[in-house]
Protein backbone atom coordinates (compact mmCIF):
# COMPACT_ATOMS: atom_id res chain seq x y z
CA UNK A 1 0.00 0.00 0.00
CA UNK A 2 1.04 3.40 -1.02
CA UNK A 3 2.86 5.06 1.95
CA UNK A 4 0.72 7.75 3.78
CA UNK A 5 -2.24 6.33 2.41
CA UNK A 6 -4.11 5.87 5.44
CA UNK A 7 -3.07 9.50 7.23
CA UNK A 8 -4.19 10.85 3.73
CA UNK A 9 -7.58 9.17 3.65
CA UNK A 10 -8.30 10.01 7.71
CA UNK A 11 -7.32 13.69 6.86
CA UNK A 12 -9.51 13.85 3.83
CA UNK A 13 -12.42 12.02 5.55
CA UNK A 14 -12.55 14.00 8.30
CA UNK A 15 -12.16 17.51 6.72
CA UNK A 16 -14.91 16.30 4.78
CA UNK A 17 -17.14 16.36 7.72
CA UNK A 18 -15.70 19.20 9.10
CA UNK A 19 -15.82 21.30 6.28
CA UNK A 20 -18.94 19.33 5.09
CA UNK A 21 -19.57 20.14 1.42
CA UNK A 22 -22.61 21.62 -0.91
CA UNK A 23 -26.09 22.04 -1.50
CA UNK A 24 -26.16 21.51 -5.40
CA UNK A 25 -25.33 19.10 -7.99
CA UNK A 26 -21.79 17.55 -7.63
CA UNK A 27 -19.40 18.09 -10.35
CA UNK A 28 -17.76 14.41 -10.41
CA UNK A 29 -20.18 12.43 -8.75
CA UNK A 30 -24.05 11.81 -10.28
CA UNK A 31 -27.22 13.36 -8.06
CA UNK A 32 -30.41 11.47 -7.26
CA UNK A 33 -31.97 13.87 -8.31
CA UNK A 34 -34.22 13.91 -11.61
CA UNK A 35 -35.45 17.52 -12.22
CA UNK A 36 -34.34 21.04 -12.57
CA UNK A 37 -30.60 20.92 -13.71
CA UNK A 38 -30.39 17.27 -13.93
CA UNK A 39 -33.61 16.78 -15.80
CA UNK A 40 -33.90 19.12 -18.44
CA UNK A 41 -30.10 20.97 -18.91
CA UNK A 42 -27.70 20.26 -21.10
CA UNK A 43 -24.12 19.90 -19.66
CA UNK A 44 -20.83 19.83 -20.58
CA UNK A 45 -17.51 20.15 -19.55
CA UNK A 46 -13.64 19.68 -20.51
CA UNK A 47 -11.75 17.12 -18.23
CA UNK A 48 -8.03 17.64 -18.94
CA UNK A 49 -5.69 14.50 -17.58
CA UNK A 50 -1.67 14.36 -16.98
CA UNK A 51 0.16 10.76 -16.38
CA UNK A 52 3.90 11.12 -16.02
CA UNK A 53 4.68 9.14 -13.20
CA UNK A 54 5.12 5.39 -13.17
CA UNK A 55 3.75 2.55 -11.24
CA UNK A 56 4.37 -0.89 -9.96
CA UNK A 57 1.80 -1.77 -7.63
CA UNK A 58 1.96 0.83 -5.08
CA UNK A 59 5.09 2.24 -6.39
CA UNK A 60 6.13 4.48 -8.17
CA UNK A 61 9.01 3.29 -10.27
CA UNK A 62 12.01 4.41 -12.93
CA UNK A 63 9.99 5.62 -16.10
CA UNK A 64 13.02 5.26 -17.89
CA UNK A 65 11.92 5.65 -21.46
CA UNK A 66 10.10 8.63 -19.89
CA UNK A 67 6.27 7.34 -21.04
CA UNK A 68 3.96 9.73 -20.24
CA UNK A 69 0.39 10.32 -21.46
CA UNK A 70 -2.21 12.96 -21.48
CA UNK A 71 -5.70 13.10 -22.25
CA UNK A 72 -8.66 16.15 -22.76
CA UNK A 73 -12.57 14.86 -22.99
CA UNK A 74 -15.47 17.26 -23.70
CA UNK A 75 -18.36 14.68 -22.85
CA UNK A 76 -22.10 16.50 -23.97
CA UNK A 77 -24.63 15.07 -22.04
CA UNK A 78 -28.39 15.61 -23.14
CA UNK A 79 -31.39 14.66 -20.62
CA UNK A 80 -34.67 14.40 -21.49
CA UNK A 81 -37.68 14.29 -18.57
CA UNK A 82 -39.68 11.18 -19.58
CA UNK A 83 -41.66 10.87 -16.63
CA UNK A 84 -42.12 14.24 -14.29
CA UNK A 85 -40.05 13.44 -11.07
CA UNK A 86 -39.37 10.10 -12.01
CA UNK A 87 -37.55 9.04 -15.16
CA UNK A 88 -35.14 10.81 -16.95
CA UNK A 89 -33.38 9.67 -20.02
CA UNK A 90 -30.01 11.08 -21.02
CA UNK A 91 -27.48 10.94 -24.33
CA UNK A 92 -23.61 11.45 -24.07
CA UNK A 93 -21.04 11.29 -26.08
CA UNK A 94 -17.66 12.69 -25.10
CA UNK A 95 -15.17 14.19 -27.58
CA UNK A 96 -11.82 13.24 -26.60
CA UNK A 97 -8.45 13.90 -27.71
CA UNK A 98 -5.65 11.28 -26.34
CA UNK A 99 -2.44 11.94 -26.67
CA UNK A 100 1.18 9.19 -25.47
CA UNK A 101 4.79 9.71 -25.86
CA UNK A 102 7.76 7.62 -24.79
CA UNK A 103 11.48 7.40 -25.71
CA UNK A 104 12.34 4.87 -27.90
CA UNK A 105 16.33 4.29 -28.95
CA UNK A 106 17.34 7.94 -28.03
CA UNK A 107 14.33 9.03 -30.18
CA UNK A 108 10.84 10.83 -28.71
CA UNK A 109 8.05 8.86 -30.01
CA UNK A 110 4.67 10.19 -29.94
CA UNK A 111 1.31 9.26 -30.80
CA UNK A 112 -2.38 10.02 -30.41
CA UNK A 113 -6.31 10.47 -31.49
CA UNK A 114 -8.74 12.49 -31.17
CA UNK A 115 -12.70 12.74 -32.36
CA UNK A 116 -15.88 11.12 -30.87
CA UNK A 117 -15.82 8.56 -28.31
CA UNK A 118 -18.46 6.12 -27.45
CA UNK A 119 -22.30 7.33 -26.80
CA UNK A 120 -23.62 6.55 -23.58
CA UNK A 121 -27.50 5.91 -23.42
CA UNK A 122 -28.33 6.46 -19.69
CA UNK A 123 -31.89 6.23 -17.97
CA UNK A 124 -32.36 7.37 -14.23
CA UNK A 125 -35.39 6.70 -12.25
CA UNK A 126 -35.63 7.92 -8.77
CA UNK A 127 -37.80 5.17 -6.44
CA UNK A 128 -37.64 6.72 -3.13
CA UNK A 129 -37.88 10.43 -2.36
CA UNK A 130 -38.96 11.15 1.66
CA UNK A 131 -39.26 15.22 2.12
CA UNK A 132 -39.31 17.24 5.21
CA UNK A 133 -38.75 20.94 5.65
CA UNK A 134 -36.27 22.32 4.00
CA UNK A 135 -34.52 18.57 3.76
CA UNK A 136 -35.30 16.04 1.37
CA UNK A 137 -33.73 12.33 0.85
CA UNK A 138 -33.62 10.80 -2.74
CA UNK A 139 -32.67 7.37 -4.30
CA UNK A 140 -32.46 6.45 -7.94
CA UNK A 141 -31.16 3.59 -10.53
CA UNK A 142 -28.81 4.89 -13.10
CA UNK A 143 -28.14 2.96 -15.86
CA UNK A 144 -28.03 2.32 -19.48
CA UNK A 145 -25.64 0.95 -22.31
CA UNK A 146 -22.31 2.25 -24.21
CA UNK A 147 -22.75 2.09 -27.79
CA UNK A 148 -19.32 1.21 -29.74
CA UNK A 149 -19.61 4.58 -31.71
CA UNK A 150 -16.25 5.65 -31.43
CA UNK A 151 -13.29 4.31 -33.48
CA UNK A 152 -11.88 1.74 -32.21
CA UNK A 153 -9.33 0.77 -34.99
CA UNK A 154 -7.62 3.86 -35.56
CA UNK A 155 -3.87 3.75 -36.60
CA UNK A 156 -0.73 5.62 -37.58
CA UNK A 157 2.19 4.70 -39.42
CA UNK A 158 3.45 2.76 -36.23
CA UNK A 159 0.61 0.61 -37.07
CA UNK A 160 -2.84 0.27 -34.86
CA UNK A 161 -2.92 2.26 -31.80
CA UNK A 162 -2.83 0.50 -28.57
CA UNK A 163 -6.08 -0.37 -27.03
CA UNK A 164 -6.54 2.26 -24.54
CA UNK A 165 -5.38 5.28 -26.91
CA UNK A 166 -8.50 4.21 -29.17
CA UNK A 167 -11.54 6.43 -29.12
CA UNK A 168 -14.05 3.58 -28.03
CA UNK A 169 -13.91 0.34 -26.82
CA UNK A 170 -16.29 -1.36 -29.86
CA UNK A 171 -17.56 -3.03 -27.77
CA UNK A 172 -21.39 -2.93 -26.21
CA UNK A 173 -21.20 -2.81 -22.18
CA UNK A 174 -23.59 -1.76 -19.47
CA UNK A 175 -23.44 0.25 -16.37
CA UNK A 176 -25.75 1.06 -13.68
CA UNK A 177 -25.95 1.65 -9.98
CA UNK A 178 -27.72 3.63 -6.96
CA UNK A 179 -27.20 7.04 -6.07
CA UNK A 180 -28.46 8.82 -2.92
CA UNK A 181 -28.71 12.15 -2.08
CA UNK A 182 -29.31 14.19 1.19
CA UNK A 183 -29.68 17.74 1.73
CA UNK A 184 -30.57 19.70 4.42
CA UNK A 185 -30.29 23.80 4.00
CA UNK A 186 -27.27 24.87 3.07
CA UNK A 187 -25.15 21.04 3.39
CA UNK A 188 -25.78 18.37 0.40
CA UNK A 189 -24.42 14.65 0.71
CA UNK A 190 -24.44 12.44 -2.75
CA UNK A 191 -23.04 8.64 -2.99
CA UNK A 192 -22.90 6.50 -6.08
CA UNK A 193 -21.81 3.35 -6.71
CA UNK A 194 -21.37 2.08 -10.15
CA UNK A 195 -20.65 -1.12 -11.95
CA UNK A 196 -19.93 -1.41 -15.98
CA UNK A 197 -19.70 -4.93 -17.60
CA UNK A 198 -17.31 -4.68 -20.43
CA UNK A 199 -17.71 -6.76 -22.90
CA UNK A 200 -15.60 -8.41 -26.11
CA UNK A 201 -14.52 -6.65 -29.93
CA UNK A 202 -12.29 -8.09 -32.14
CA UNK A 203 -10.86 -9.91 -29.71
CA UNK A 204 -10.07 -7.77 -26.72
CA UNK A 205 -12.39 -7.09 -23.61
CA UNK A 206 -11.74 -4.31 -20.71
CA UNK A 207 -11.75 -4.95 -17.62
CA UNK A 208 -14.92 -4.75 -15.62
CA UNK A 209 -15.19 -1.77 -13.67
CA UNK A 210 -16.40 -0.94 -10.53
CA UNK A 211 -16.62 2.61 -8.73
CA UNK A 212 -17.65 4.37 -5.43
CA UNK A 213 -18.24 7.87 -5.40
CA UNK A 214 -18.91 10.45 -2.28
CA UNK A 215 -19.59 14.15 -2.51
CA UNK A 216 -20.42 16.87 -0.16
CA UNK A 217 -21.00 20.33 -0.71
CA UNK A 218 -21.62 23.45 1.06
CA UNK A 219 -23.61 26.31 -0.18
CA UNK A 220 -20.96 29.31 0.64
CA UNK A 221 -22.85 32.59 -0.40
CA UNK A 222 -25.68 33.39 0.07
CA UNK A 223 -26.27 32.23 3.75
CA UNK A 224 -29.79 32.95 3.33
CA UNK A 225 -30.88 31.61 0.17
CA UNK A 226 -34.70 33.81 0.61
CA UNK A 227 -36.23 33.80 -3.07
CA UNK A 228 -35.72 31.94 -6.71
CA UNK A 229 -33.61 32.49 -8.38
CA UNK A 230 -30.66 34.26 -6.94
CA UNK A 231 -27.07 33.57 -7.42
CA UNK A 232 -25.54 31.32 -5.47
CA UNK A 233 -22.12 29.24 -4.96
CA UNK A 234 -21.22 26.25 -3.54
CA UNK A 235 -17.63 24.18 -2.98
CA UNK A 236 -17.53 20.41 -3.04
CA UNK A 237 -15.02 17.65 -1.86
CA UNK A 238 -15.45 14.40 -3.52
CA UNK A 239 -14.21 11.41 -2.92
CA UNK A 240 -13.73 9.40 -6.38
CA UNK A 241 -12.83 5.88 -6.31
CA UNK A 242 -12.44 3.36 -9.20
CA UNK A 243 -11.37 -0.97 -9.13
CA UNK A 244 -10.91 -1.93 -12.87
CA UNK A 245 -10.17 -5.83 -13.47
CA UNK A 246 -7.67 -6.92 -16.14
CA UNK A 247 -8.22 -6.34 -19.78
CA UNK A 248 -8.12 -9.89 -21.57
CA UNK A 249 -6.89 -10.43 -25.05
CA UNK A 250 -8.06 -13.72 -27.03
CA UNK A 251 -9.12 -14.57 -23.50
CA UNK A 252 -5.60 -14.20 -21.73
CA UNK A 253 -5.75 -11.55 -18.84
CA UNK A 254 -3.23 -8.48 -19.70
CA UNK A 255 -0.68 -8.18 -17.30
CA UNK A 256 -0.30 -4.52 -17.48
CA UNK A 257 -3.97 -3.34 -16.90
CA UNK A 258 -6.33 -3.39 -13.94
CA UNK A 259 -6.14 -0.25 -11.11
CA UNK A 260 -7.81 0.62 -8.14
CA UNK A 261 -7.46 4.53 -7.82
CA UNK A 262 -9.11 7.30 -4.99
CA UNK A 263 -9.20 10.60 -5.99
CA UNK A 264 -9.67 13.75 -3.73
CA UNK A 265 -11.80 16.40 -5.75
CA UNK A 266 -12.40 19.86 -4.45
CA UNK A 267 -14.48 21.83 -6.48
CA UNK A 268 -16.50 25.18 -6.48
CA UNK A 269 -19.44 25.84 -8.56
CA UNK A 270 -21.37 29.43 -9.46
CA UNK A 271 -24.61 29.42 -10.73
CA UNK A 272 -25.60 33.40 -11.98
CA UNK A 273 -29.07 32.87 -13.15
CA UNK A 274 -31.93 30.28 -13.49
CA UNK A 275 -30.49 28.39 -16.33
CA UNK A 276 -26.39 28.75 -16.37
CA UNK A 277 -24.43 27.05 -13.86
CA UNK A 278 -20.54 27.08 -14.01
CA UNK A 279 -18.50 25.21 -12.47
CA UNK A 280 -14.80 23.63 -11.57
CA UNK A 281 -12.68 21.16 -9.73
CA UNK A 282 -9.18 19.54 -9.12
CA UNK A 283 -8.18 15.64 -9.09
CA UNK A 284 -5.69 14.46 -6.98
CA UNK A 285 -4.56 11.17 -6.94
CA UNK A 286 -4.69 10.33 -2.83
CA UNK A 287 -3.92 6.22 -3.34
CA UNK A 288 -3.41 4.31 -6.71
CA UNK A 289 -2.15 0.60 -7.57
CA UNK A 290 -1.62 -0.56 -10.53
CA UNK A 291 -1.21 -4.35 -11.97
CA UNK A 292 2.06 -4.67 -13.55
CA UNK A 293 3.43 -1.22 -14.66
CA UNK A 294 1.33 1.47 -15.57
CA UNK A 295 1.30 4.96 -15.84
CA UNK A 296 -0.54 6.49 -12.52
CA UNK A 297 -2.49 9.52 -12.59
CA UNK A 298 -0.48 13.08 -11.65
CA UNK A 299 -3.57 15.09 -11.47
CA UNK A 300 -6.58 16.02 -13.89
CA UNK A 301 -9.05 18.47 -13.71
CA UNK A 302 -12.54 19.78 -14.91
CA UNK A 303 -14.32 23.43 -15.96
CA UNK A 304 -17.77 23.28 -17.60
CA UNK A 305 -20.98 24.66 -17.41
CA UNK A 306 -24.85 23.25 -17.66
CA UNK A 307 -27.39 25.30 -19.50
CA UNK A 308 -31.09 24.50 -19.15
CA UNK A 309 -32.55 24.43 -22.48
CA UNK A 310 -36.02 22.58 -22.00
CA UNK B 1 -83.13 29.66 38.85
CA UNK B 2 -84.55 32.92 39.43
CA UNK B 3 -83.25 36.03 37.37
CA UNK B 4 -83.34 38.74 39.95
CA UNK B 5 -81.52 41.37 37.16
CA UNK B 6 -82.33 40.54 33.41
CA UNK B 7 -80.64 44.00 32.36
CA UNK B 8 -77.40 42.79 34.10
CA UNK B 9 -77.07 38.94 32.53
CA UNK B 10 -77.67 40.49 29.20
CA UNK B 11 -74.65 43.35 29.61
CA UNK B 12 -72.66 39.93 31.29
CA UNK B 13 -73.71 38.39 27.64
CA UNK B 14 -72.99 41.20 25.42
CA UNK B 15 -69.52 41.71 27.31
CA UNK B 16 -68.71 37.98 27.26
CA UNK B 17 -69.86 38.00 23.28
CA UNK B 18 -67.46 41.00 22.49
CA UNK B 19 -64.49 39.21 24.55
CA UNK B 20 -65.26 36.15 22.42
CA UNK B 21 -65.85 37.92 19.40
CA UNK B 22 -62.87 40.12 19.43
CA UNK B 23 -60.17 37.71 17.76
CA UNK B 24 -62.14 37.78 14.56
CA UNK B 25 -63.14 41.55 14.54
CA UNK B 26 -59.62 42.24 14.77
CA UNK B 27 -58.33 39.57 12.40
CA UNK B 28 -61.17 41.38 9.71
CA UNK B 29 -59.94 44.25 10.68
CA UNK B 30 -56.42 43.48 9.81
CA UNK B 31 -57.43 41.78 6.62
CA UNK B 32 -59.15 45.23 6.06
CA UNK B 33 -55.72 46.95 6.19
CA UNK B 34 -53.88 44.27 4.44
CA UNK B 35 -56.04 44.73 1.43
CA UNK B 36 -58.34 42.04 -0.73
CA UNK B 37 -56.14 40.57 -3.07
CA UNK B 38 -56.40 36.49 -3.15
CA UNK B 39 -53.54 34.57 -3.09
CA UNK B 40 -52.55 30.93 -2.33
CA UNK B 41 -49.58 29.75 -0.23
CA UNK B 42 -48.48 26.56 -0.46
CA UNK B 43 -45.96 24.98 1.94
CA UNK B 44 -43.46 22.79 -0.17
CA UNK B 45 -41.14 19.97 1.34
CA UNK B 46 -38.37 19.32 0.08
CA UNK B 47 -37.56 22.47 -1.45
CA UNK B 48 -33.90 22.69 -0.32
CA UNK B 49 -31.79 22.97 -3.25
CA UNK B 50 -31.96 26.04 -5.89
CA UNK B 51 -30.73 23.83 -9.06
CA UNK B 52 -34.17 22.08 -8.66
CA UNK B 53 -36.42 24.71 -8.27
CA UNK B 54 -36.45 25.34 -11.76
CA UNK B 55 -38.96 22.52 -12.48
CA UNK B 56 -41.55 23.96 -9.71
CA UNK B 57 -41.26 27.07 -11.15
CA UNK B 58 -41.82 25.56 -14.44
CA UNK B 59 -44.73 23.73 -13.39
CA UNK B 60 -46.76 26.90 -11.17
CA UNK B 61 -45.87 28.64 -14.67
CA UNK B 62 -48.03 26.35 -16.76
CA UNK B 63 -50.95 26.85 -14.49
CA UNK B 64 -53.05 29.37 -16.35
CA UNK B 65 -54.83 31.40 -13.78
CA UNK B 66 -51.72 31.86 -12.04
CA UNK B 67 -50.23 35.48 -12.52
CA UNK B 68 -47.26 35.50 -10.58
CA UNK B 69 -45.37 33.36 -8.41
CA UNK B 70 -42.63 33.64 -5.41
CA UNK B 71 -40.20 30.36 -4.31
CA UNK B 72 -38.78 31.18 -1.13
CA UNK B 73 -36.42 28.66 -0.50
CA UNK B 74 -35.92 29.66 3.09
CA UNK B 75 -39.15 29.52 4.23
CA UNK B 76 -40.39 26.46 1.95
CA UNK B 77 -43.24 27.93 0.71
CA UNK B 78 -44.63 28.99 -2.54
CA UNK B 79 -46.80 32.46 -2.74
CA UNK B 80 -49.40 32.08 -6.14
CA UNK B 81 -51.03 35.51 -7.19
CA UNK B 82 -54.14 34.80 -9.55
CA UNK B 83 -54.96 37.08 -12.46
CA UNK B 84 -57.04 39.37 -12.66
CA UNK B 85 -61.20 37.57 -12.77
CA UNK B 86 -59.10 34.08 -12.44
CA UNK B 87 -59.19 31.87 -9.37
CA UNK B 88 -56.40 29.13 -8.52
CA UNK B 89 -57.87 25.97 -8.04
CA UNK B 90 -55.63 24.14 -5.26
CA UNK B 91 -55.65 20.59 -6.89
CA UNK B 92 -54.10 21.92 -9.53
CA UNK B 93 -51.23 23.65 -7.41
CA UNK B 94 -50.62 20.19 -5.55
CA UNK B 95 -50.38 18.51 -8.71
CA UNK B 96 -47.78 20.94 -9.95
CA UNK B 97 -45.81 20.51 -7.38
CA UNK B 98 -45.37 16.90 -7.29
CA UNK B 99 -44.69 17.14 -10.51
CA UNK B 100 -41.68 19.82 -9.85
CA UNK B 101 -40.58 17.01 -7.68
CA UNK B 102 -41.42 18.08 -3.87
CA UNK B 103 -44.01 17.42 -1.41
CA UNK B 104 -47.17 19.63 -1.37
CA UNK B 105 -47.94 20.28 2.42
CA UNK B 106 -50.26 23.26 4.17
CA UNK B 107 -52.20 25.48 1.89
CA UNK B 108 -53.34 28.50 3.11
CA UNK B 109 -55.55 30.82 1.11
CA UNK B 110 -57.15 34.13 0.80
CA UNK B 111 -60.27 34.78 -0.73
CA UNK B 112 -63.00 36.97 -2.07
CA UNK B 113 -66.56 35.74 -2.67
CA UNK B 114 -69.73 35.16 -1.41
CA UNK B 115 -71.04 33.39 1.40
CA UNK B 116 -73.77 30.88 0.92
CA UNK B 117 -75.88 28.20 2.40
CA UNK B 118 -74.60 24.87 0.64
CA UNK B 119 -75.97 22.01 1.76
CA UNK B 120 -76.98 23.22 4.93
CA UNK B 121 -73.28 24.30 6.13
CA UNK B 122 -71.68 28.01 5.41
CA UNK B 123 -69.61 27.89 2.58
CA UNK B 124 -67.84 30.55 0.07
CA UNK B 125 -68.96 30.24 -3.67
CA UNK B 126 -66.31 32.07 -5.88
CA UNK B 127 -67.09 33.43 -9.49
CA UNK B 128 -64.19 33.38 -11.77
CA UNK B 129 -63.53 32.70 -15.62
CA UNK B 130 -61.39 29.21 -17.05
CA UNK B 131 -58.95 29.26 -19.57
CA UNK B 132 -61.57 29.09 -22.24
CA UNK B 133 -63.17 32.48 -20.92
CA UNK B 134 -66.21 30.20 -19.34
CA UNK B 135 -67.51 31.34 -15.97
CA UNK B 136 -66.91 28.59 -13.26
CA UNK B 137 -68.07 28.59 -9.54
CA UNK B 138 -65.79 26.79 -7.11
CA UNK B 139 -67.10 25.93 -3.49
CA UNK B 140 -64.99 26.29 -0.07
CA UNK B 141 -66.67 24.67 2.87
CA UNK B 142 -65.93 26.93 5.50
CA UNK B 143 -65.01 25.23 9.10
CA UNK B 144 -67.76 25.57 11.55
CA UNK B 145 -67.00 28.08 13.89
CA UNK B 146 -69.52 29.51 16.06
CA UNK B 147 -67.99 33.09 16.65
CA UNK B 148 -67.90 33.58 12.93
CA UNK B 149 -71.89 32.29 12.62
CA UNK B 150 -72.66 35.25 15.36
CA UNK B 151 -71.02 37.85 13.49
CA UNK B 152 -72.13 36.84 10.14
CA UNK B 153 -75.22 37.35 11.56
CA UNK B 154 -74.57 40.10 13.59
CA UNK B 155 -73.28 41.80 9.99
CA UNK B 156 -75.80 39.91 7.57
CA UNK B 157 -73.18 39.08 5.43
CA UNK B 158 -74.96 36.07 4.30
CA UNK B 159 -75.08 36.44 0.67
CA UNK B 160 -72.85 39.12 0.69
CA UNK B 161 -69.35 40.00 -0.62
CA UNK B 162 -66.70 38.63 2.03
CA UNK B 163 -62.80 38.37 2.04
CA UNK B 164 -61.46 35.60 3.95
CA UNK B 165 -58.42 34.07 4.81
CA UNK B 166 -57.47 30.49 6.17
CA UNK B 167 -55.93 27.13 6.10
CA UNK B 168 -57.44 24.51 3.71
CA UNK B 169 -57.44 20.86 3.86
CA UNK B 170 -59.59 18.41 2.23
CA UNK B 171 -63.00 17.83 3.23
CA UNK B 172 -64.58 14.40 1.95
CA UNK B 173 -65.29 13.37 -1.37
CA UNK B 174 -68.75 14.43 -2.83
CA UNK B 175 -71.32 11.29 -3.17
CA UNK B 176 -69.45 8.77 -5.51
CA UNK B 177 -67.07 11.22 -7.27
CA UNK B 178 -63.50 11.85 -7.27
CA UNK B 179 -64.68 15.67 -6.34
CA UNK B 180 -64.19 17.08 -3.41
CA UNK B 181 -64.23 20.76 -1.88
CA UNK B 182 -61.88 22.01 0.48
CA UNK B 183 -62.34 22.71 3.35
CA UNK B 184 -60.99 26.54 5.54
CA UNK B 185 -60.36 26.83 9.15
CA UNK B 186 -61.20 30.83 8.52
CA UNK B 187 -58.40 32.83 10.62
CA UNK B 188 -59.67 36.54 9.11
CA UNK B 189 -62.83 37.38 7.95
CA UNK B 190 -63.94 40.81 6.32
CA UNK B 191 -67.27 41.85 4.62
CA UNK B 192 -66.82 43.66 2.09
Amino acid sequence: MQRGFIPKLTTTVLFSIVVAVAQGPPINTNTAFVTGLNGSAIRTFGKAMQKTTLFSGARVVSNSSERAASAFAFPVMIPFEVIPNKLVVIAAVPYLSKGMELTKNGNRVSRDASGWGDLKLLGKYQFYQRDTRRATLRITFLGGIKLPTGKADASDEMGPLPRPLQLGSGSFDVLGGPIVTYVRNRIGLNVEGSYRKNSQAEGYQFGDVWSANLAMGYRIFPKVYKTYPSPYSSIFVELLSEFSGKDRKEGLEQPNTGKKILVLSPGVQFVFSRTFLLEASLQLPLYQYFNGEQLGLDYSYTFGLRWLIF
Amino acid sequence: MKINNPGAVLTATVILGAVLLSPIIVAAQTAGKAGVNPKLTVRVDGLTCPFCAYSLEKRIKEIPAVQHSIINLEEGIVELIPSKGRHIEIDEVKEAVIAGGFTPRGVHVALAGKLIDWNGVQALSINSTNQAGKKVTTIYVLKENRQLKRLMASAKASGQEVFITGQASEAPPLGHTDRHPYLVDIKTFQVL
